[in-house]
């Protein structure tokens, strides 16, 4: 994005940069080998829905209750695939970004950092 | 009594790039930028 976005130092929100890959904007093979037809609904929304049922449990589990999660599937460049974590305390995101950056996921390794977003509703790129 | 759920079998989590088992997400992270960063200074 050609914006300037403010890195904030605390946050509730874990960005996780691209994360999520759209079968529509390239092509995508599921952990079972299967690659997904971008025309079949059904396929795509159950390889989203697992997606997001792995990221949600997992960082609960680990990191801390999750008020909010949201999973970018629009096509634009700089928010492709954007996934914002919004947690109840601002430690646990700390916590969750910085051992975030060092795990893979889905074969690709994470790029998390914290968001001034805190509204997902108001949101939009400035 | 609290039930207890069997805990989640994964399929994505964790998972690295095949080939790139032996190396660290952050190791990867600074692989890549290498290679994005290389044709930038390509003299006109």
């Amino acid at each position: 994005c050609s914006k300037v976005h403010n890195k904030p130092t605390f946050s509730q929100t874990v960005l996780l940069k691209n994360l999520y890959v759209n079968p529509l904007s390239t092509t995508v093979r599921t952990p079972e080998g299967i690659v997904l037809d971008p025309n079949n609904e059904e396929q795509v929304q159950k390889h989203f829905d697992d997606i997001f049922e792995e990221l949600f449990i997992e960082m609960e589990a680990k990191y801390g209750e999750i008020e909010e999660m949201n999973i970018c599937d629009n096509l634009s460049e700089h928010l492709a695939g954007n996934t914002y974590v919004k947690f109840r305390y601002e430690e646990d995101s700390e916590k969750a970004c910085q051992d975030l950056n060092n795990r893979w996921f889905n074969q690709r390794p994470i790029y998390a950092e914290l968001s001034p977003v805190t509204d997902f509703h108001e949101a939009c790129c400035r | 009594e609290k039930e207890v759920k069997p805990k989640m079998k994964y399929k994505f989590w964790d998972v690295p790039p095949i080939g790139y088992e032996h190396i660290t997400p952050m190791q990867f992270k600074t692989m890549q930028g290498k290679v994005i960063k290389a044709p930038v200074h390509i003299p006109i």
